[in-house]
């Protein structure tokens, strides 16, 4: 019988999936410290492998804007992204020695440099777009308001209450506390309850997806 | 008292689901390979993934598909896998055709699974020659970054359905929003209850809690996800049996 080299290398991915997964399982059921220290391993082999991806990562972001600046597609937004890249990685990955002074303060990965870019270009860019998602809430509730069947309504009439109960209304003291109470009473109870509802069934898929992959019926890659 | 790691009470618990989900993931998978296939409840955002790569290689445009800011070494990699089988199943219906889907990713180490999933659907119709690698986008690590980039390739003209299926947290809304805007057929799908409302306003097609793992049972019916299906379904009865012997417990005996 030939021996096809083939046929057994998705046994021999399976073994060492389901070897490995069950030992990184195992050491979080048993303080064992030897099973740690595996596990330990595990993760710095996982660290350098993505270590990789991410220059695969880069290079992708690189050939992806470069092809739109040639082909003239975005070309402007394009050439700015990778203006902000260069203007980053450069000085990030370049270092000097201690003698040179201040241009040592201002290269590598804590200079300068990228600690300005970090703190006054990227953190206010995305405070900037993060309170744009104000006028996106609005825009989709809207949307999502109208009442088009009669999960809407109930939609709408929860929102109206959780709505009225955050604001102050000066309208009696009495007839407030109760819609305060019915604001409450939507968050705590109808509201939690659905969301553990939905929680559970993520939970639960995570699960069985989990196990599928700890025996070797499921894997990421192609066969 | 939550119990903690090392907890022998919690360790044999967790060992026992896991042993028993392993032992009826076996039995249904043997079940579902000799009994005929089991018709399950309509899930609206899987029917309107059928027929999708169709209508849009009659139209010359392109599904978009965001596979969230997961990766594979982090706890969010089932929900990934998930988007990936609906990768896999519009890229192998859209090869022939040459309607590949455009995806985007914010992970490097999806960004290698993504663009092997593409590839293998290339190969397997015998036109790998046509595969570009820039059919896959990574776009940036960073959650918000990786929103409004997305926003970009949703806007683009050549874009007519958005399906968005992986981790996805508050940002969802920066590229739900963007592909509501511009009246595109949406489909979302998240592991986080953060995101859901956001779904729920923004997108036509909405998978809620566990449909978004079902994507394989629904879109290939093969017994390995229909016998997931039938685990979780199992797990939940017993699950809120003892939801409801907890309550009784307390109740009764205080």
């Amino acid at each position: 019988m030939r021996f096809d080299v083939k046929r057994l290398y998705p046994i021999l991915l399976t073994v060492i999936t389901l070897s490995t997964g069950i030992v990184v399982l195992a050491s979080f059921f048993f303080n064992s410290p030897v099973l740690q220290a595996f596990r330990g391993v595990l993760v710095e082999w996982t660290v350098i492998v993505a270590a990789f991806a991410i220059l695969l990562g880069v290079l992708n972001v690189l050939r992806v804007h470069a092809t739109r600046i040639r082909k003239g597609q975005g070309a402007f937004y394009s050439l700015i992204a990778l203006l902000g890249f260069l203007a980053v990685f450069v000085p990030g990955i370049l270092t000097a020695p201690q003698s040179a002074g201040d241009i040592a303060e201002l290269l590598g990965p804590n200079g300068i440099i990228v600690k300005f870019m970090y703190q006054y270009v990227q953190r206010p860019l995305q405070a900037t777009l993060f309170s744009l998602m104000a006028f996106f809430v609005a825009t989709a509730a809207w949307r999502a308001f109208r009442i088009r069947s009669a999960a809407s309504l109930v939609m709408f009439i929860a929102a109206i209450c959780v709505l009225l109960g955050s604001i102050y209304l000066d309208v009696g003291s009495g007839v407030w506390n109760q819609v305060v109470e019915l604001k409450n009473w939507v968050l705590t109870v109808p509201t939690t309850a659905g969301a553990r509802g939905i929680l559970l069934g993520i939970v639960l898929g995570t699960v069985v997806t989990g196990i599928r992959f700890l025996l070797g019926i499921e894997h990421p890659y192609s066969e | 008292m939550i119990p903690t790691f090392f907890d022998p009470l919690y360790a044999l618990i967790s060992i026992a689901i896991i042993l028993l989900s392993a032992l009826l993931l076996w039995w249904f998978m043997a079940r579902a390979r000799t009994q005929h296939r089991r018709t399950w409840r309509p899930i609206p955002a899987f029917d309107a993934l059928k027929g999708l790569v169709g209508r849009m290689a009659e139209d010359g445009r392109r599904v978009h598909i965001a596979l969230g800011t997961g990766g594979v070494g982090d706890a969010q990699l089932p929900i990934l896998l998930s988007g990936l089988t609906v990768l896999r199943y519009l890229a192998r219906q859209g090869a022939p055709l040459g309607v590949v889907p455009l995806v985007t990713v914010a992970d490097p180490t999806t960004m290698l699974l993504a663009q092997d999933v593409v590839y293998d659907a290339y190969r397997r119709k015998g036109v790998h020659k046509y595969y570009q690698p820039t059919d896959v986008h990574m776009i940036a690590p960073d959650a918000t970054a990786y929103a409004v980039g997305v926003q970009g390739e949703v806007n683009q003209e050549a874009v007519a359905a958005n399906v968005m299926l992986g981790h996805f947290e508050r940002e969802y809304l920066l590229l739900g929003e963007a592909g509501a805007q511009r009246g595109l057929v949406q489909l979302a799908g998240s592991d986080t209850v953060d995101a859901q409302p956001f779904m729920l306003a923004t997108a036509h097609n909405v998978l809620i809690g566990e449909e978004a793992f079902a994507a394989g049972a629904y879109l290939t019916g093969e017994p390995r996800y229909t016998a997931s299906l039938r685990v979780q379904d199992v797990l939940r009865v017993l699950i809120v049996l003892v939801i409801l012997l907890g309550v009784l417990w307390k109740t009764l005996l205080g």
